[in-house]
C-alpha cells in the first residue's frame, strides 16, 4: 500500500516535470523566434506609452502655445512642435492612447460578434450558414475603409463610433475564419465521438470546437490589432474619426501633410509610429503563428 | 443467450450528382442488411472499402442516419427515439473508432476526455475522478496520464484511452471499427487482448468491424461478410473461416497471404481481368455476378436473398448448394 | 546469381530539435540479381529510410552520413546529380505506398507513363512511347489501354492507380525495383492481385525487388531473403523459409507469434510489451532490452553485433554470442 503511494507520487512528479518541459519549451520557442521578440518589443513599448502618458508625456498634448509654433526638433521639443505650438511627442504619446484603445476594443467587439457567427454557420451548416454567410460575403464586397467611412458619415464622429465602425468592419474576417476553422472540425472523429456520448450541440461547441479554432483566431486578432490601428488612422486623417484637439495619429498626420514641406517632423513622427507599431503587431502574429502552429501539426 | 440487438432490413442510400450535368447517382451503402447480436458474443464484420461496414457501423449508433429498416435494441426501435431518449440509449451502445490520431480532442487532457461522458450524463464531481482512475488502471495505463494531451501519447496509449471513454458508462455493447487498422502488429495485439479481457470480466458484446481477416478470425464469434453494402455471407467463426460458401469469402481468405513461405498460394490465384474485378452491376441479380467464377446465366438476373444453407449459416449465392461450393474450391487451389 | 546491389555500413540521420534520430543506424545488406529481398519492420524502424537513401531521396532534416552504396560496384552516394538522376527510374525505379499521391492529378495517366520513357531516352519516337505505354498497361492489367491512356488518375480506382505506378516503375526496365510498402493502402483482394503481377514482372524482365513491408505475411509470400529492422538497425537477416522456421531474435519471433492468422485459430495473442523507441543518439544498448523477455544485464550494458549463427542467418542477440 505505502510503495503504491510512493510509486504515485513519484509519477506526479515526473508529470509536473513534463508540464514544465512543454512550458520550458514553448518559452524557448517563443525566445528563438525573431518576429515574436521585435514585434513583442514594439508592443510592449506601445502599450507602456499608452499607460504612462501622463508621466512620460512632456507638455500637455492639448495646450496650445502660439509663441512656440512649428518649431523644428530640439533638446525642448524632442520631436518639435505643430502650428499649434503643442508638443509633437507629448501628442505622439497620447495619440497612442486612442490608437490601442480602438485597435483592442474593436478588435474584442469584432470577434465576440465574429466568432460566435462563424461558429454557428459552420456547425450548424445549411440554411443558417446560407445566410449568414450571404451576408458577410455583401459586408465583405466594401473595402473595410469604405464601410467604415460609411458608418461614421451615417452615426456622427466620436469615440464610440470609430470603435464601433472598426468593429464591424473587422467582423466578416473573424466569422469566416471561425467558420472555415469549425468546418474542418467538426469533421474530425472527435466531434463524432461526443455525439456518440450524447454530448449536446452546445457542449460539443464550447469543449471541442472553440478550443480548437482558437489559436488561429488569437493570430488573427494581433494581426486585425495592427488593421485596427490603420482603419482607426485612416479615419482620423479624413476628419471622420475621434474630434479634435484630442490627439490622434491620423489626424497629426493630416496635419503634418499641409506643413509637409516646411515642417515635415510632424508628418514623419506620426507615419513613422503607425508603421512601427502595425509593423509591430504584425510581426508578433506572425511569430505566434510559427510558435503555435507546428504544435497544432504535431498534435 | 439472449438477443441484445436486432436489425432489420437496414438501407443507407447516399445520392450523388457526377459532375456539373450529371446524372443522379444512387450509392447504396447499406442495402437491406438484417441481423442479430446476442449478448455477450462479438459479431465481426469484414469487408473491403466500399462494402459499407463503416457506414453500417454508424448507422447503428444512429452517427448516420439511415435511408429506411429497424434497429432494435432489446426491443426500443432506436430509429424511432427522439433526442432525449436516444441520449439514454447512448449509454448502453459505445464505439471505437479507427484512428485514435483523431478520435481524441487534442486540446483536451487525458483526464478531460475520460471524464468527459460521465459529466454528459450527470455523474457527480467525486464519482467521475475515481471513475477515471478506475478507467485507467483497467485499461493499462498509469494514473498520472489524465494530466497529459493525446500528442503526448503513442498510437497504442491513444486507442486506449478511447477504449477507456467508451467504457466509462458501463455499456451493453460496444462498435469497435477498424480499432487497431493504425497500429503496428505488436501494438495490435496488445489491444486485442485488453479488448478481449475486457469483454470477459464485463460480459461485453462487441461489434467488430475491419477489413482485416486475421483479426476478425481472433476477435469474433460469428462473423458477417460484406461486399458492396450487403451480407454475403454470416455463419458462426469456424464455418466462415474453414467451410465457406460464398465465392467472395473464398476470394477474401485465399488474398490473405499466410505468414508460411511454405503455403504460398497468393502466385497461383486465379486471373481475373481488371474491369470485371472491379465492376459492380447494381440490377436484378447478384453483385458478385461478373467476378464470381462459378457465376452462370442465372445469377445475372435473378434476385438474391440471403438464406440459411445450414443450421445458423447463411449465404447469398445462387450456386451455394451444401458442399458444392467447397467442391470447386478444393479443385481450383 | 551475382551480386546487384551493396549496401555497406549506410547511416541515415535525422537533426531535430529533440536530438540527432539514427534513422538509418549502421545497415549493410547486398541484393542479388533477380532476387527479391525484403525489409521488415514496424513504423518508425528505418526500412522507408533505407530504401529512400539507395536513391538518395531522403526528405529534410535527414542526412545520409556515411556508408557506400554500391551499384553493379559504382558507389551511389559518390555519384553526382547528373549520373544519380540516370539511374532513377531508369536503372533503379521505385513504388510507393499511396498511389493516391503519386500520380500527378493534372496529366493524363498515359502521359505520365509516356514521361518517364521520354526523360531517358529522349532519342527514342514519341508515337514508338505512346505505343510502348499501351503495352505497358495491358501487361500490368490495365484494360482498354487505348482509352485509358487519356483519363486521369482521379478517374483510377486505387488498385488501377498502383498499377500505373508499377508500370511505370517497368517502363525502362530497371535491374532494381523498390516497392515500399506497395500494397497498405489497398484491399486484400486487390493487393493479392498486384502481388501476382509483380512476381510475373520480376520472371519475366529478371527484375531484383526490395520490398519494405512491415506484414510478415507479405514477405512469406513473396521473398526470397529478408532483413528484420528494429530501430534502425537489422536485427535479423536469414532466407525466407529459414526465418519462417526458425526465428531466432526475440523480436522476430515476437512478431510472427502476434499476427492474428486467417488459417487457425488461436486463444491468446502474445504480444510484445511496450512501446517501439525511436532512436535518438544511437545504440547505446540493446534497444529492445525493456521489450524482451529474455533480457539479461549484458543487454542493459552494450551493443550487440550482427553475428552469422548459420550458413545466410544472422542475429543481433547476446542470446547466441
Amino acid at each position: 500500500m505505502s510503495s503504491q503511494v510512493v510509486v504515485e507520487k513519484y509519477e506526479q512528479i515526473e508529470e509536473k516535470e513534463i508540464e514544465q518541459e512543454i512550458k520550458r519549451e514553448f518559452i524557448k520557442e517563443l525566445s528563438e523566434s525573431k518576429y515574436f521578440l521585435f514585434g513583442g518589443t514594439i508592443f510592449f513599448v506601445v502599450i507602456t506609452m499608452a499607460i504612462l502618458a501622463p508621466f512620460i508625456s512632456p507638455y500637455d498634448p492639448i495646450a496650445q502655445n502660439m509663441r512656440e509654433t512649428l518649431q523644428p526638433p530640439s533638446a525642448k521639443h524632442f520631436l518639435g512642435t505643430d502650428p499649434f505650438g503643442r508638443d509633437v511627442l507629448s501628442r505622439i504619446i497620447w495619440g497612442s492612447r486612442i490608437s490601442l484603445i480602438v485597435g483592442i476594443f474593436s478588435v474584442f467587439f469584432a470577434i465576440v460578434i465574429g466568432v460566435p457567427l462563424g461558429v454557428i454557420a459552420g456547425y450548424f451548416r445549411g440554411k443558417v450558414d446560407m445566410i449568414i454567410s450571404r451576408i458577410l460575403d455583401v459586408m465583405l464586397s466594401f473595402p473595410g475603409i469604405i464601410l467604415a467611412i460609411v458608418i461614421m458619415a451615417v452615426l456622427g464622429q466620436s469615440l464610440n463610433n470609430v470603435i464601433l465602425a472598426v468593429s464591424i468592419s473587422m467582423v466578416p474576417r473573424f466569422a469566416r475564419l471561425a467558420r472555415g476553422q469549425t468546418l474542418s472540425i467538426r469533421e474530425k472523429e472527435f466531434v463524432l465521438a461526443a455525439v456518440s456520448l450524447g454530448a449536446s450541440h452546445f457542449s460539443i461547441i464550447k469543449n471541442h470546437i472553440l478550443p480548437n479554432i482558437l489559436t488561429p483566431i488569437i493570430v488573427q486578432s494581433t494581426l486585425s490589432l495592427g488593421s485596427a490601428i490603420i482603419v482607426e488612422a485612416s479615419l482620423s486623417f479624413l476628419g471622420l474619426g475621434v474630434q479634435p484637439p484630442t490627439p490622434t495619429w491620423g489626424a497629426m498626420l493630416n496635419l503634418g501633410r499641409q506643413y509637409l514641406f516646411t515642417a515635415p517632423w510632424m508628418a514623419y513622427s506620426a507615419g513613422l509610429f503607425i508603421t512601427l507599431t502595425v509593423l509591430g503587431f504584425n510581426l508578433l502574429g506572425d511569430g505566434l503563428r510559427d510558435v503555435l502552429d507546428p504544435k497544432m501539426r504535431r498534435t | 443467450m439472449s438477443e441484445l440487438l436486432r436489425v432489420v432490413n437496414l438501407k443507407k442510400y447516399f445520392y450523388t450528382k457526377t459532375g456539373f450535368f450529371g446524372k443522379k447517382e444512387v450509392i447504396k451503402a447499406v442495402d437491406n442488411v438484417s441481423f442479430i447480436v446476442k449478448e455477450g458474443e462479438t459479431l465481426g464484420i469484414v469487408g473491403e472499402s466500399g462494402s459499407g461496414k463503416t457506414t453500417l457501423g454508424k448507422c447503428l449508433l444512429r452517427l448516420v442516419e439511415p435511408t429506411s429498416g429497424e434497429i432494435y435494441f432489446r426491443d426500443v426501435n432506436i430509429l424511432k427515439l427522439d433526442r432525449k431518449e436516444l441520449k439514454k440509449i447512448r449509454r448502453n451502445m459505445q464505439i471505437i473508432f479507427q484512428n485514435p490520431y483523431s478520435s481524441l480532442d487534442p486540446r483536451m487532457k487525458i483526464g478531460k476526455i475520460i471524464e468527459e461522458p460521465l459529466k454528459i450524463h450527470g455523474v457527480s464531481v467525486s464519482e467521475r475522478s475515481k471513475r477515471v482512475y478506475e478507467l485507467l488502471d483497467l485499461v493499462g495505463l498509469p494514473r498520472s496520464f489524465t494530466r497529459r494531451y493525446p500528442h503526448m501519447l503513442s498510437g497504442g496509449q491513444r486507442q486506449r484511452v478511447a477504449i477507456a471513454r467508451a467504457l466509462a458508462l458501463n455499456p451493453k455493447i460496444i462498435i469497435a471499427d477498424e480499432p487497431t487498422s493504425a497500429l503496428d502488429v505488436s501494438i495490435q495485439a496488445q489491444i486485442l487482448n485488453l479488448l478481449k479481457e475486457l469483454q470477459k470480466i464485463y460480459g461485453l458484446t462487441y461489434i467488430y468491424i475491419s477489413h482485416d481477416m486475421g483479426t476478425i478470425r481472433y476477435m469474433s464469434s460469428r462473423i458477417a461478410v460484406m461486399y458492396y453494402g450487403k451480407i454475403v455471407e454470416l455463419g458462426n467463426k469456424k464455418e466462415v473461416f474453414d467451410s465457406p460458401f460464398h465465392p467472395y469469402t473464398i476470394e477474401l481468405l485465399q488474398s490473405v497471404p499466410v505468414p508460411n513461405p511454405r503455403k504460398r498460394k497468393i502466385k497461383n490465384l486465379k486471373d481475373i481481368s481488371y474491369e470485371k474485378f472491379v465492376a459492380v452491376n447494381n440490377d436484378g441479380g447478384c453483385i458478385y455476378y461478373l467476378r464470381c467464377p462459378f457465376a452462370n446465366s442465372r445469377c445475372k438476373d435473378m434476385k438474391v436473398e440471403l438464406r440459411e444453407l445450414e443450421k445458423g449459416h447463411f449465404v447469398a449465392c445462387l450456386r451455394a448448394k451444401g458442399n458444392y461450393t467447397r467442391q470447386i474450391k478444393l479443385s481450383t487451389e | 546469381m551475382g551480386t546487384l546491389l551493396e549496401v555497406r555500413n549506410l547511416k541515415t540521420y535525422f537533426h531535430t530539435r529533440k536530438g540527432i534520430i539514427h534513422a538509418v543506424d549502421d545497415v549493410s545488406f547486398t541484393i542479388k540479381e533477380g532476387e527479391v529481398f525484403g525489409l521488415v519492420g514496424e513504423s518508425g524502424c528505418g526500412k522507408s529510410m533505407t530504401a529512400l537513401s539507395i536513391l538518395r531521396l531522403v526528405p529534410f532534416p535527414g542526412k545520409i552520413v556515411g556508408g557506400e552504396i554500391l551499384f553493379r560496384g559504382k558507389d551511389l552516394l559518390k555519384m553526382d546529380e547528373e549520373e544519380i538522376r540516370k539511374i532513377r527510374g531508369r536503372k533503379i525505379s521505385m513504388i510507393f505506398q499511396d498511389p493516391n499521391t503519386s500520380l500527378n492529378p493534372v496529366f493524363k495517366v498515359g502521359d505520365q507513363v509516356d514521361e518517364i520513357q521520354y526523360i531517358h531516352f529522349p532519342q527514342k519516337a514519341l508515337k514508338e512511347i505512346k505505343e510502348n505505354t499501351i503495352r505497358l498497361f495491358k501487361k500490368v492489367g490495365i484494360a482498354k489501354a487505348r482509352i485509358r491512356r487519356d483519363e486521369y488518375p482521379h478517374e483510377f480506382s486505387g488498385g488501377m492507380k498502383q498499377r500505373t505506378m508499377v508500370s511505370m516503375s517497368i517502363a525502362n526496365i530497371p535491374d532494381l525495383l523498390i516497392a515500399d510498402e506497395p500494397t497498405t493502402a489497398l484491399d486484400v483482394t486487390v493487393q493479392a492481385r498486384l502481388i501476382r503481377l509483380l512476381l510475373k514482372l520480376k520472371e519475366e524482365y529478371n527484375l531484383s525487388i526490395l520490398l519494405i513491408t512491415h506484414n510478415l505475411g507479405l514477405v512469406a509470400e513473396t521473398c526470397d531473403r529478408v532483413a528484420v529492422m528494429y530501430s534502425g538497425k537489422i536485427i535479423e537477416e536469414s532466407d525466407v523459409y529459414e526465418l519462417f522456421d526458425n526465428p531466432l531474435h526475440p523480436y522476430t519471433k515476437g512478431l510472427l507469434n502476434c499476427i492474428p492468422r486467417v488459417d487457425r485459430d488461436i486463444d491468446y495473442l502474445q504480444a510484445i510489451k511496450g512501446y517501439v523507441p525511436e532512436n535518438y543518439g544511437g545504440w547505446n544498448k540493446c534497444m529492445f532490452f525493456d521489450r524482451c523477455d529474455f533480457a539479461f544485464d549484458r543487454c542493459k550494458l552494450s551493443v550487440p553485433n550482427l553475428k552469422r549463427i548459420r550458413k545466410d542467418h544472422k542475429v543481433r542477440c547476446f542470446i547466441y554470442e
